[in-house]
Order: structure tokens, then sequence, then C-alpha cells
């Protein structure tokens, strides 16, 4: 997941395309924060993700539960409008095409 | 004082029972060995969950994990108690809400709980007492499969309106969570035409709000948040970009 994820950004990197997380991670303590940082490094995660305070007990955190979201990774496809246009497309290459699509509209529409 | 009131008039309402014996053969009154079963219920896990809490605390302090085992909840001799009870008012209506709470709290006892799915598809389907614990059937799908179709059982053919609609609405909201939209519109929609409670109909209305909000189609509802390193940033700042919003951990 994060590999791939990362490859995306790399290759999109002058287009209109971000990858935002929310990350339910444990960052509400300070060792869970640090734990966090040292892991972001490891992996290579190198874009913004909001951070959504996981308690660590389970229990599903504000923006998560805001978004009914109930298992992990859950992926929202976004259009440059704000548009929900796709959601959970895990396969790679079917991810990566929609995507493609995606922001080819998004280039299309800044020019006008 | 008002609990010594309580205290006293319990013992006054249990005095005639006791006095038939303490043999579990007696007939006891069904209500009264529901609220038993369930305060005594709610006390042993509320005392689990301070025990658990200082566990957690100590474990901290002394560098450690808390070991899984100390998570378990220990439910086994409730639903052990609410099995006797269900079989003591086997094939009547007040078994219904002991083999509710079987659905309900067990965890670990999976097969309490195929039992107590089985015995309310086979006993008590047709029952309008069913109508109170279709809301526990998804939350044991994965260990009883009949919870299933019991669930579409009810909610498809029940002679009672007022169980259907309960029955809908319970398999609208497990549709809805697992992203089944189309699904649980089409049993919203049906509650609509079944029943004129405003309510019911004020929840249906709500339901139908929240699923549309993140369908697909629809315009994502903002996100003011702020980042790992602590700067504010919102979901909107992003317009003009397509975004991957990805729910994640690292775990």
């Amino acid at each position: 997941m994060i590999p791939h994820e990362r490859s995306l950004v790399d290759k999109w990197k002058n287009r209109p395309f971000a990858l935002l997380g929310v990350n339910s991670d444990r960052t509400s303590t300070e060792k869970g924060m640090a734990t966090y940082k040292e892991k972001q490094k490891e992996m290579g995660v190198t874009w913004r993700s909001f951070r959504d305070e996981g308690k660590g007990d389970g229990s599903v955190p504000r923006i998560s539960q805001d978004w009914r979201v109930t298992g992990w990774p859950t992926l929202y496809f976004i259009d440059h409008e704000g548009v929900i246009r796709h959601k959970d497309i895990r396969n790679d290459e079917e991810m990566e095409r929609v995507l493609d699509e995606m922001i080819t509209a998004a280039e299309e529409a800044a020019k006008k | 004082m008002l609990r010594t009131a309580l205290a006293a008039a319990l013992l006054l309402c249990s005095a005639p029972l006791a006095a038939q014996g303490d043999g579990a053969a007696t007939t006891q009154d069904p209500q009264a060995a529901y609220k038993k079963l369930a305060k005594s219920f709610a006390e042993a896990m509320s005392a689990h969950d301070d025990e658990l809490q200082a566990k957690i605390v100590k474990a901290k302090k002394a560098g450690e994990r808390v070991p899984r085992s100390a998570f378990r909840k220990p439910t086994k001799e409730f639903v052990a108690t609410a099995q006797e009870l269900a079989r003591e008012f086997e094939g009547k209506d007040d078994a219904v809400m002991f083999l509710g709470f079987i659905v309900k709290n067990a965890t670990g006892e999976r097969n309490a709980i195929k039992w107590a799915v089985k015995t309310l598809a086979s006993d008590h389907a047709e029952s309008k007492a069913i109508g109170d614990v279709v809301d526990y059937l998804p939350g044991v799908m994965r260990k009883a499969r009949s919870a299933r179709s019991l669930l579409n059982d009810v909610a498809d053919n029940h002679a009672d309106t007022g169980v259907r609609v309960q029955a809908l609405l319970a398999r609208a909201r497990m549709n809805g969570e697992g992203g089944q939209n189309a699904r649980a519109i089409a049993d919203l929609e049906k509650v609509q035409g079944l029943t004129k409670d405003q309510d019911v109909l004020a929840e249906v209305a709500d339901a139908m709000e929240e699923i549309k909000k993140f369908a697909i189609g629809s315009v994502a509802p903002d996100i003011d948040g702020v980042d790992v390193d602590g700067v504010s940033f919102k979901l909107s700042d992003y317009r003009g970009k397509v975004v991957l919003l990805d729910f994640w951990g690292f775990w």
C-alpha cells in the first residue's frame, strides 16, 4: 500500500493531485506521536495526513466517525470540484487508471 | 433514601417468589429475572472496565503490555444464566429477551450465540417479540450465519408492520454502515411506505440524508483538522486538485 502510494505521489508531483491521509494511529500521547514519526520516516510517508488521534482502545476517532469509516484503509476519490467520484478501489492498476482520468479532467477544467 | 425504599419494595415483591423455594425448577417472573440478570451483568461489566483501566495504568508505568486476556469480558456466567432462563420459558415470548441478551452480550461464547439465533429463528420468527432483538442480529452475523437469514425473513415477511419496520431499519443501518447504500435506501423507502409514525419517518429522513452525504456524486463534506506537525488545514484547501483521501494507520 504505502510504496504504491509513494510512487503515485512521485509520478504526479507536477500534476493537480494530492494524496491526503486521515491517520488514526495513537498520536494522542507523546510516545505514540514519537512512534508515528519514526515509522513515517522509516516507511517513507511523504504526504500530509489529518491527525485523527486514535486512542488505541478500538474506538473510532472523530474524523473517521464523521465519515462513517468502519474499516481501514478506506479510500475516497475526490475530484477537482470536491465531488466524491469513487470509493475503495484498491487494485493498484485500476486505482491508477481512475486517478489519471480524474487528473486529466482537472487539467482540462483549469485550461478553460 | 430513594434507594432504600426501592430495595424494600423489591424485597416485598420477591418475597412470595422466594417462598416457593430456591430450586431452579420453580417458575419465576420472567421480567424480574431479566432485570436481575441485566443488573448483575451491568455491574460486572463496569467492574471489569475499572479493573482493566487499573491494569492499563499499572502496565504503562511498568513499561509493559497489557495481556490480551485482560480485555476479554467476563460474559460467560451471564450467558449461561440467560441460556437457562431461555430454556425455562422455551417456546414462549418470554424466552425472546433472554435469547436477545445472549445475541447482544455474548462475546467468546460462539456456540451460545449460534444456539440463540437458531432458537429465535425456529421458535420466535413470527412472534411480535422478535422486534426487540432484530437490532442485535447484524452484530453476530459473522459468528452465526443464520442471523442474516433471520433478519431478512423478519424484514421481508413479518405479519406485523411495526416489527417489519424495526427489522428494515436494522438492515438499512447495517447496509448503510457497510457502504451498501442502494440496499439501505431501498429498505428505508419501504419503511416510508409502511409507517405513518412521525418519529420513525424523521429517523428515516436523517438516515437517507446521512447516506447521501458520503455517496458517490455528492460533494465531500469538508474536513477541518491539523496535520501531524500541528499545522491546521482543510480538505477544501485542495479544490482544483484531485484528492485521494486515505483513512489509514500504521498500527
